[in-house]
């Protein structure tokens, strides 16, 4: 029996060292950073309280505002490429489930393909398709007729919004897809089979068969694609630096300029911890409203 | 129950996400062991010469810089060079791109600062006053580096580096779309308009980008239209002055057409080397651009560049924006071993014949005794040459606390509004300079 015990903590013990060396020590810690007057250049400074927040929440300091068109602007990000992040990587999915055997291999690896890339490699190929001036996007349809001036696309606004949602959504759809291939996979092909003799058409099977079957799944990468969209960084960083103006500076972005250009680790710990604390709520107004009354029962 | 407990785990996953993202910002803060440049420089790529590799003996002093591009190889010259010369010190060099952050962060005894970062890390202590190590190596910074170098590296209570070198805005022009005799004025750029006929050809004066020296180019309209946008300690933007000025860069793009609209990043260079024949792309006739696109420029452009001094094109003020590298010492640095060494590295590096390699990279040395050898020879050394002639209306960022940060409202969002709002109103630009000013007051009180 204890042999059998010492063998169980040795499974475990790997996990609670990585566990609290890399997530519960850096967060209690960022915690206790949040709530102190932190310089990155003169160190702790002492304890503020919830004076960092205050200023961050309540007060019309640069950090207020600094953090609010943060948030702003990466909830903008999040409903602009979620619904095709979710929508359309089910859609894809869908359609490779309707491909022959022997061709759904190749273009699962084609639609997954582009979420190898490095985001590095992605914001340049982005960014040189989508140049206002001398893009390709632009010469082709210039060139096609299509439109007889350059559309801005990385320079003005709403354009800007569109590549960066159009880079991002190309780069991760993939990732996406292969979770509900998988989850439609799991689907029993008589139920099909059934409904089809029943005179079932697509919407039908889709409504009644697929969604139910699927719906786990589904709910887990809206939840997992809004945070994820919630963590934007290398997208804009790259594309745009945060431009034009300060339009596409997602919240990391802020949180890393207070941090590393105005050394302040207090407040940029204590805009880290809201963050959280908003991706939390959402997920938290996500379980509500996606579950099932009965099930909340 | 167990729905509550899987909230609440979904909960704190999510809060990870971020959290860790903190946390592994708080690193660099907690993390200052004394040989931590060691276990940096294992990570980056070193330039470990045969001196480090017989140093046994010799006290080291370990050295960062910024120098990722053309222009490290030069330096590791220097370095080298030093380091071959010594049996009582060795330089350990890393050149890395975030060097400040590993600055902060890290201890490295001497660095490379730019000359608009100096005000702001001498406020925070970071750096040693070096006035003794200059005595030992026997420089004199009033008489040996030209005079404007004590505008950035000299302050009340001393001196806080050794000048290596300026760079200024730079004139480039197409021979082939300007003649002989590049646009000396606005004016000129208006007659230049005309003869490319700009708005059919889409081949314009001149480029003024969304980004890409952009801070550059606002300040030459306010430098060059004689406005004073300092006070005290933060820079102050709320002025009809400035105002007028940013209008003049407005005007040039939307009433004068001098530049074309709807520039994105770089393009007042990519416009300038644009080779395409196709008349959907913009191209402009001249460029004002850093020193260092000279190399690439001169690849495209051959024997029909041109270069030269800028030209007045928003006022009667002589002014052309500058920066600059310096070495300084980290304010950690107290073993007297580690200074004699430092001050033997600058005996060194300012003779002439070393500085020189530092000319080689296309740089502007500001060493006196340097510059009168690059003046010898100006098809070597052809933009050194060009910047030696705007040294004395060079402007370089305020000396003021912060400066860096104090300037980015105006570099994203004011010139964000000028160049991109075709019925821009003296109103609309007016309250971003009064936020611009109210970011750079709190900034200089941090």
């Amino acid at each position: 029996m204890a042999k059998k015990k010492s063998t169980a903590v040795l499974f475990v013990l790997p996990f609670i060292t990585f566990f609290l060396l890399f997530w519960m020590i850096p967060f209690l810690y960022g915690a206790y950073m949040s709530v102190s007057k932190y310089s990155l250049v003169k160190g702790n400074e002492g304890l503020v309280g919830l004076g960092n927040y205050v200023k961050i929440l309540f007060s019309s300091s640069m950090y207020h505002k600094s953090f609010m068109l943060g948030l702003k602007n990466t909830v903008v990000f999040v409903l602009l490429t979620t619904p095709f992040l979710v929508l359309g990587s089910l859609a894809l999915a869908l359609l490779l489930d309707r491909l022959p055997d022997r061709i759904r291999g190749i273009f699962r690896t084609i639609y997954f393909a582009s979420y190898s890339a490095s985001v590095t490699a992605v914001a340049a190929v982005f960014v040189w398709m989508m140049k206002g001036n001398g893009g390709y996007l632009n010469n082709m349809m210039i060139n096609m007729g299509i439109i007889k001036k350059a559309i801005p696309w990385m320079e003005q606004q709403p354009f800007v919004w569109v590549s960066l949602a159009a880079a991002t959504v190309w780069w991760t759809i993939g990732y996406n897809m292969m979770l509900f291939v998988n989850a439609l996979n799991e689907i029993d092909t008589q139920l099909y089979e059934a409904s089809a003799i029943d005179g079932a058409n697509f919407w039908t099977q889709l409504r009644y068969i697929i969604f139910p079957g699927i719906k786990h799944i589904f709910f887990f990468v809206l939840m997992t694609t809004i945070i994820a969209s919630f963590n934007v960084y290398g997208q804009p960083r790259l594309m745009t630096q945060g431009g034009p103006g300060d339009t596409t500076k997602p919240l990391i972005m802020s949180i890393t300029s207070t941090i590393m250009d105005r050394n302040d680790l207090g407040v940029g710990s204590a805009m880290t911890i809201l963050m959280g604390i908003v991706i939390v709520l959402c997920s938290i107004g996500q379980y509500y409203l996606t579950k099932e009354k009965d099930e909340l029962r | 129950m167990k729905k509550t407990l899987a909230l609440a785990l979904s909960g704190i996953m999510a809060l990870s996400l971020t959290a860790c993202g903190g946390g592994a910002k708080t690193e660099p803060a907690k993390e200052t062991p004394k040989q931590e440049t060691t276990a940096a420089a294992e990570k980056e790529p070193v330039k470990e010469t045969a001196a480090q590799a017989a140093s046994g003996e010799k006290t080291k002093i370990t050295f960062i810089n910024g120098f990722t591009g053309g222009d490290g190889p030069f330096m590791s010259k220097i370095v080298d060079g030093f380091n071959g010369s010594q049996d009582q010190y060795y330089i350990e060099q890393l050149q890395t791109a975030d060097h400040y952050t590993k600055f902060k962060s890290d201890d490295f005894d001497m660095l490379i600062i730019h000359a608009d970062w100096i005000s702001t890390y001498h406020a925070l202590g970071m750096l040693r006053e070096v006035s003794d190590l200059y005595e030992k190596a026997g420089i004199s910074f009033e008489n040996d580096y030209h005079p404007i170098t004590q505008t950035y590296a000299k302050y009340d209570d001393g001196i806080f580096a050794f000048p290596l070198d300026l760079y200024a805005e730079t004139f480039f022009y197409n021979k082939e779309l300007t003649g002989e005799n590049p646009p000396k004025n606005y004016e000129d750029m208006i007659a230049l308009r005309d003869k490319l006929d700009s708005t059919n050809t889409q081949v314009y004066p001149y480029a003024l980008p969304l980004t890409g020296d952009h801070q550059w180019a606002w300040m030459t309209a306010l430098g060059q239209s004689g406005c004073n946008w300092v006070e005290g300690e933060h820079i102050k933007m709320d002025t009809e002055e400035v105002c007028d000025a940013f209008m003049k860069v407005h005007d040039a793009i939307y009433k004068d057409h001098l530049s074309a609209p709807g520039l994105g990043d770089q393009d007042h260079y990519n416009t300038f080397v644009n080779e395409s024949t196709d008349s959907a792309n913009v191209k402009s006739a001249v460029c004002l651009t850093g020193p260092w696109k000279f190399t690439t420029a001169k690849e495209i452009l051959g024997d029909n560049l041109g270069i030269g001094t800028l030209p007045q094109l928003y006022g009667d003020t002589p002014c052309v924006p500058a920066g600059g590298h310096t070495f300084a010492v980290s304010a950690k640095v107290t073993d007297q071993a580690k200074l004699d060494g430092i001050a033997a590295f600058m005996a060194y590096a300012y003779q002439p014949e070393v500085m020189l390699n530092w000319a080689d990279s296309g740089q502007a040395p500001i060493h006196l005794a340097t510059m009168e050898e690059v003046k010898k020879s100006p098809d070597k050394y052809p933009v050194a040459n060009v910047n030696y002639g705007i040294f004395d209306n060079a402007m370089i960022l305020p000396a003021i606390y912060n400066i860096r940060e104090q300037v980015k409202y105006v570099n994203s969002n004011v010139w964000a509004l000028v160049v991109q709002t075709e019925d821009l109103s003296r109103d609309q630009l007016m309250e971003e300079l009064k936020n611009a000013t109210e970011i750079a007051t709190e900034l200089s009180e941090q």
